[in-house]
C-alpha cells in the first residue's frame, strides 16, 4: 500500500430510493479521483444494490467491473469474512481479543485487495484519453446465494459482538483512502444505522424536492448528529444537505422550495450543534443538483463525460458540491466562493498568457476582437512586435465594418501605431495615428474617446521624434485643452496628458534653443517650474 | 469562582513565583487523530488572551504526536514548572503510563503551591470528552466539566474552533485559568521549594486512580446494541 493517508468516510444516505443518491456518490467519486484524490466508492446497499451499474464494463473501453463472470466478493462477504476472522480468533484466544490484534486482521483483509475493483474512467478535464482510477467494493458476489447472504447477515448481533471494529475500519480505510464513499441503504434498517451513525466522519443527506424526502433526511441527519455525540467516537459529523432532481423551470416555485429547505435545515443545525447562528443561504446557493432528463436514462457518469468547466453541465454541479464536501461545515461554503473567485481570476490570467489557449479562443470566437487583441499583446509583451503588428492589422481589417466592434478597431489601429513605434518606424507610426484621428476623431462614444486621445498624444510624440516640434506642439495644445478637439470632452486624464505632452515638447524646445545659444545648465533651472519639473522630465 | 476583571498582573507575579508555564494540556496521545485541532486551537487562543497579561506560555506536548519519542525529563520539568494542568479526559486517558504519571506530578504538587485557606481550590482543569465515562473517585471530588462542554464543538467540525461558541468557551477556561493563577500567587516559594518539586516530578509514578465500586478502569458494559434509526417524523 501507498504512504498513510487521513482519509475521512463519507456516508450519502437518502430516505426514499430514486432521487439520485447513487448518481451523485458516482459522480463525487470521479470528480475526486479526476483531483487527484485516491477514492474508494463502496455499496452498502445490499437489499438494492444499484452502484456498480455505474461502473460496468458495457460499453466502456476498459474492463471495470463484471457482475457475472469472474466477479469479486463484495462487501456484504467482507464482512462474512471479517466476522468470521474475528470469532476464530476469539475462540483461539478464549475471550475478545484486543483492538490492535482486530485491527491487523482488518489491515491483512485490506491489504489482500480481493474485494475491490479498480475502475478507470474517463478525465474529460485534461486531455482526450485521459483516465483516473477509482476503487469500488460491490454490494457483493451477485450469485445465486447473494440474496440469502444478504438476509442472513445478523447487524445487530455484528455490531454487539464486534461494534469497536467499525471505527477501527474506518481508520484503517482512511489510511489507504483520502475518501471512502459509502453508498447507505435507504430508509429505516439497521445496516442504515451503520452506514449513517457508525461509519462516516461526513454524512451527505440527498433529498429531492418533495416533503417525505426532506423530513426524512432530517430526522435520520438529527439522529445521526446526536447518537455520535452520545458516542465514544470524538470525531465530527457535519451535515451535508444535498438538494437533487431539481427540475428547471418554475423558479417560483423552486426557490419556494430552497427556502424552506434551507429553513429547516438551518434550524435542525442549530438545535444539533448548539450554534447561536447558522446561515446556510451560500451553501444552498451553490450546491443543488438538476435534473437532467439525459442522465435519467440508465447509468452514467456525467463527470466522466462533460468538463466540469462546461457552465450548467452536471459535472459542474457536481463540482461545486465537491468544493463545499471538502469544507469542514457547510457553514463554511462562502470559503468556497471566494476560492472559486480566485480561481476563476487565476483562469483568467493563465489564459491571457497562454498563446495555445487564446488562438483556441480565436477559432471558437471568431466573431469577436477580443481573444486576437489579447493574443496580439501577448506577442507584443514576448518582443514577437511583427507578429502583434499582423495581428493588429488583421483585427482593424476584419471588424472595420463592424459597427458594433469599432472601439476595437480604433483600439487596434493605435497598437498598431504603437507596434510600429516600437519597431522604429516613426512615419508609418504617425500615418497609423493619423488613421486613427481621421476615422474616429468625430466620435462621440465615450469607449472610442479614448484612443483617440492616446492617438493624439502620440502623434505628437511621432513628431517630435521626426524632429517637427512645432507641429507636435500644435498636436499637444489641440489635446491639452479640453473640449478643443472637435468641441469633445476627453475621457478623464485626457487633457493632462496633452499639457504634460506639450510642456516635455517645450521644454525640450527651449533645451535646443538654449543649447544652440550655449546656455549653461544653470540657466535652464531659471525656467518656469511647469517646465522644468519633475513630472515633465519623466515625461521626457 | 470565575474573575471577569482579574488583577492585571497575576501572570507576572506568577512568573516572579517561578512558574514558567501557566498551562500544561494534559492528554492522551490516542486521541492525536480526533481531537488533535481542539488541543492546539485551546492552547493557540488561551496563549493568545494571556497576551493582555503580558504574555504567558501555555505547554503542549506536541512531541507526543511523533512516534517513540524519548523526552521524559524535559516533560517532567515543563509540568513541575507549570501552575495548572488541563486535563482532556477519555477512557484511553487512564490507559496511559503518561497521563496517570501527569495527574500523579500534578496532585502531588499542588498541595504545596495553593493558599492553605483555599481547601477547595486545585490546579486540575479537567475536561471530559467522552460520554457516559466512568470517572475515578479522583476526577470526581473536583470541579470538572463534563461531556456536554465541548460535545457540540467536537461534533461540528474537524476544527471544533469553527464553531461560534469558541470564543466564549475559551473565554470560560480563561477565567478559570487566572481565578486559579491568582490563587497560586498569593503564595511565594522560596527556590527551594522548587528543587523539592523538581525531584518529586522527575521520580514520580503513574496515578493509580480510585474506581467506584471496581477495580478496573474499564467498567463493563452492558451488551452493546445499534443506534435505532426512527420512522420519519418521530423524535429519537
Amino acid at each position: 500500500m501507498t504512504a498513510e493517508r487521513s482519509g475521512q468516510v463519507i456516508t450519502f444516505y437518502s430516505y426514499k430510493g430514486g432521487v439520485g443518491r447513487s448518481m451523485a456518490l458516482a459522480n463525487v467519486a470521479a470528480l475526486l479521483a479526476q483531483r487527484g484524490n485516491k477514492v474508494l466508492a463502496v455499496d452498502f446497499d445490499f437489499e438494492a444494490p444499484g452502484l456498480h451499474r455505474y461502473f460496468l464494463s458495457e460499453g466502456s473501453k476498459f474492463e471495470r467491473y463484471k457482475p457475472k463472470n469472474g466477479a469479486l466478493p463484495g462487501t456484504i462477504d467482507f464482512f462474512y469474512d471479517l466476522r468470521e476472522h474475528l470469532s476464530r480468533l476469539s475462540k483461539e484466544a478464549g475471550g475478545p481479543v484486543g483492538l490492535p490484534v482486530r485491527a491487523a486482521v482488518l489491515r491483512e483483509m485490506l491489504d489482500a485487495g480481493r474485494y475491490r475493483y479498480q475502475i478507470q474512467l474517463w478525465n474529460p478535464n485534461r486531455k482526450p484519453g485521459t483516465t483516473v482510477t477509482v476503487d469500488f467494493m460491490a454490494a457483493g458476489r451477485f450469485d445465486a446465494d447473494y440474496t440469502e447472504r444478504v438476509r442472513q447477515f445478523d447487524w445487530s448481533g455484528f455490531y454487539a459482538e464486534h461494534g469497536e471494529i467499525l471505527p477501527l475500519l474506518a481508520e484503517e480505510l482512511g489510511r489507504h483512502y483520502d475518501y471512502i464513499l459509502v453508498d447507505s441503504r435507504t430508509g429505516v434498517t439497521d445496516i442504515g444505522s451503520i452506514c449513517t451513525m457508525v461509519l462516516p466522519e461526513k454524512l451527505v443527506l440527498v433529498f429531492a424536492p418533495n416533503v417525505q424526502s426532506l423530513n426524512g433526511a432530517l430526522e435520520v441527519g438529527r439522529q445521526a448528529v446526536i447518537q455520535r455525540m452520545a458516542s465514544e467516537d470524538l470525531r465530527p459529523l457535519p451535515l451535508f444537505p444535498l438538494l437533487s432532481r431539481v427540475e428547471e423551470g418554475e423558479e417560483k416555485q423552486k426557490q419556494k422550495w430552497v427556502e424552506d429547505a434551507q429553513a429547516r435545515f438551518q434550524t435542525l443545525f442549530r438545535e444539533v450543534y448548539a450554534l447561536r447562528v447558522c446561515d446556510l443561504s451560500t451553501y444552498f446557493n451553490i450546491v443543488r443538483i438538476p435534473h437532467r432528463s439525459f442522465y435519467a436514462y440508465g447509468e452514467r457518469i456525467a463527470a466522466e463525460e462533460r468538463p466540469t468547466e462546461e457552465t450548467g453541465s452536471l459535472s459542474s454541479h457536481f463540482l461545486r458540491f465537491i468544493e463545499c464536501l471538502d469544507c469542514d461545515n457547510p457553514n463554511e461554503a462562502q470559503h468556497v466562493l471566494e476560492r472559486q473567485q480566485e480561481e476563476a481570476e487565476r483562469e483568467i490570467v493563465r489564459k491571457l498568457s497562454d498563446e495555445g489557449e487564446l488562438q483556441r479562443l480565436i477559432q471558437q470566437h471568431e466573431d469577436r476582437p477580443e481573444p486576437r487583441m489579447f493574443l496580439a499583446q501577448l506577442l507584443a509583451s514576448q518582443g514577437r512586435q511583427i507578429e502583434a503588428l499582423r495581428t493588429f492589422q488583421e483585427i482593424a481589417s476584419r471588424f472595420s465594418d463592424d459597427t458594433e466592434k469599432q472601439e476595437w478597431v480604433a483600439r487596434a489601429l493605435f497598437a498598431q501605431g504603437v507596434t510600429l513605434a516600437q519597431l522604429r518606424r516613426p512615419e508609418e507610426a504617425l500615418s497609423v495615428y493619423q488613421d486613427v484621428i481621421r476615422r474616429f476623431g468625430d466620435a462621440t462614444e465615450p469607449a472610442l474617446r479614448e484612443p483617440i486621445a492616446r492617438a493624439l498624444f502620440n502623434q505628437g510624440l511621432a513628431l517630435d521624434q521626426l524632429g517637427r516640434p512645432e507641429e507636435a506642439l500644435s498636436v499637444y495644445q489641440d489635446t491639452g485643452q479640453p473640449g478643443s478637439h472637435t468641441g469633445r470632452a476627453w475621457p478623464a486624464g485626457g487633457g493632462a496628458v496633452g499639457l504634460s505632452g506639450r510642456d516635455s515638447t517645450l521644454w525640450r524646445c527651449h533645451r535646443t534653443r538654449f543649447a544652440r545659444a550655449g546656455c549653461r545648465c544653470s540657466e535652464w533651472n531659471r525656467l518656469p517650474s511647469s517646465l522644468s519639473g519633475q513630472r515633465t522630465a519623466s515625461a521626457l | 469562582m470565575a474573575i471577569t476583571n482579574p488583577p492585571p498582573n497575576c501572570i507576572e507575579r506568577i512568573h516572579e513565583c517561578g512558574y514558567e508555564s501557566c498551562v500544561f494540556i494534559s492528554w492522551p496521545h490516542m486521541i492525536r487523530k480526533s481531537a488533535r485541532a481542539l488541543v492546539e486551537d485551546l492552547a493557540r487562543d488561551l496563549e493568545d488572551r494571556f497576551r493582555d497579561y503580558g504574555g504567558a506560555k501555555v505547554f503542549l506536548d506536541r512531541m507526543r504526536l511523533q512516534q517513540g519519542y524519548e523526552w521524559e525529563p524535559v516533560l517532567r520539568q515543563n509540568l513541575c514548572r507549570s501552575a495548572i494542568t488541563i486535563v482532556l479526559l477519555v477512557n484511553s486517558y487512564f490507559k496511559s503510563e503518561y497521563c496517570c504519571t501527569e495527574w500523579a506530578i500534578t496532585e502531588g504538587l499542588q498541595d504545596g503551591r495553593l493558599p492553605r485557606d483555599e481547601k477547595a481550590a486545585t490546579c486540575f482543569l479537567p475536561f471530559v470528552l467522552q460520554k457516559n465515562m466512568t470517572l475515578p473517585d479522583e476526577v470526581r471530588r473536583i470541579q470538572h466539566e463534563d461531556s456536554e462542554f465541548f460535545a457540540p464543538l467536537l461534533v461540528y467540525s474537524r476544527r471544533p474552533s469553527e464553531h461560534d461558541s469558541w470564543g466564549q468557551i475559551v473565554e470560560k477556561i480563561h477565567d478559570r485559568i487566572v481565578a486559579v493563577l491568582e490563587m497560586l500567587s498569593r503564595v511565594q516559594r522560596p527556590s527551594e521549594d522548587w528543587e523539592g518539586d523538581e525531584r518529586f516530578a522527575q521520580a514520580a509514578g503513574p496515578k493509580q486512580f480510585t474506581w467506584p465500586k471496581m477495580p478496573e478502569p474499564t467498567p463493563a458494559r452492558p451488551r452493546r446494541s445499534l443506534p435505532p434509526m426512527m420512522p420519519d417524523g418521530s423524535k429519537a
